[in-house]
């Protein structure tokens, strides 16, 4: 979970913070690290690029992109697995 | 209706420096001189580090401007316009958008490949409502600044304006900004003319190129 923090302060340039900063569960938008619907853009291609996963349905990003924690859990639930 | 302004704050950044009111405000340190210039300004506006650089320095060159002045305690949100020029439009970050695209096209660049977004951020970041505006031209054209932004007061589109030249490219940045206002209790400050605005800008620049070490900051 900490290469991901990591992976998401790279790609939205959230050069102030460092991975302790981000909790597990903390919400990403608005209450939380307040990022904003640029970011949310930002994210999919963070997923796109890293892990060569594609959001199936738009209406699906503000349960996956609500933590870091329903991020990561999206991305072990869509990782290919080799043949 | 002609009515009568007054330049109450000027703010060069180039080569490193911070020109204010045409004297040495800061000289800026680091690789990222807009960013170290961010640091020490104690900015502390996170948004900033995902700006282009045009934005940067409009944010920065402005917050050096306002130094802490609350302009909506003197004028309605709707009055206080923004009115800059530049000669590379947002080429700069033009450029670092059709990188990304070779790979995955960066929304985050995208929202940077205009350059009156640097007005939004400005007005974003202080909370402005008036009139913006951006012109390009090859060099700062404070003539034609001066006619446009006197239309403005003088049809009473805005009070306050922040006015001038911001410009990005490749490793050379340049700003010249300016408050115009229009309330009362500012008679001592020089009148708004293109010839007090030509004179401000050549004070300014002559700080930038004696290099002098000597700020205030």
């Amino acid at each position: 979970m900490a290469d991901l923090k990591q992976q998401i302060i790279d790609q939205l340039n959230l050069q102030d913070l460092t991975p302790a900063d981000i909790g597990d569960d903390q919400p990403l938008f608005v209450e939380g690290l307040g990022l904003d619907s640029i970011d949310a853009l930002e994210l999919i291609v963070l997923l796109q690029q890293h892990y060569n996963i594609k959001l199936s349905s738009a209406d699906d990003g503000p349960k996956v992109f609500r933590s870091v924690r329903t991020i990561a859990e999206y991305i072990t639930a869509h990782q290919q697995t080799p043949a | 209706m002609n009515r009568k302004a007054h330049i109450t704050a000027g703010c060069m950044i180039m080569d490193n420096m911070i020109i204010k009111d045409a004297k040495p405000f800061m000289v800026m340190d680091g690789d990222d001189t807009l960013t170290a210039g961010y640091k020490a300004l104690e900015l502390n506006y996170p948004k900033f580090y995902k700006m282009d650089r045009l934005s940067k320095l409009a944010i920065l060159s402005t917050e050096v401007l306002l130094g802490g002045c609350a302009l909506k305690d003197y004028y309605a949100d709707e009055k206080i316009g923004v009115t800059l020029s530049n000669a590379n439009a947002s080429l700069d970050a033009d450029e670092r958008y059709w990188q990304s695209v070779e790979k995955i096209a960066s929304p985050a660049l995208f929202v940077y490949t205009l350059p009156n977004i640097m007005a939004g951020e400005i007005c974003i970041r202080h909370g402005f409502k008036g009139e913006n505006a951006h012109f390009v031209f090859e060099q700062p054209d404070h003539a034609f600044l001066h006619e446009y932004v006197t239309l403005l007061l003088n049809r009473e589109a805005v009070d306050a304006a922040i006015c001038g030249w911001i410009d990005v490219c490749q490793d050379h940045y340049e700003a010249f900004i300016y408050l115009i206002e229009t309330r009362q209790g500012i008679e001592q400050y020089p009148v708004y003319t293109k010839e007090n605005i030509q004179h401000l800008y050549e004070l300014s620049y002559g700080k930038i190129n004696g290099r002098s070490e000597a700020t205030d900051h």
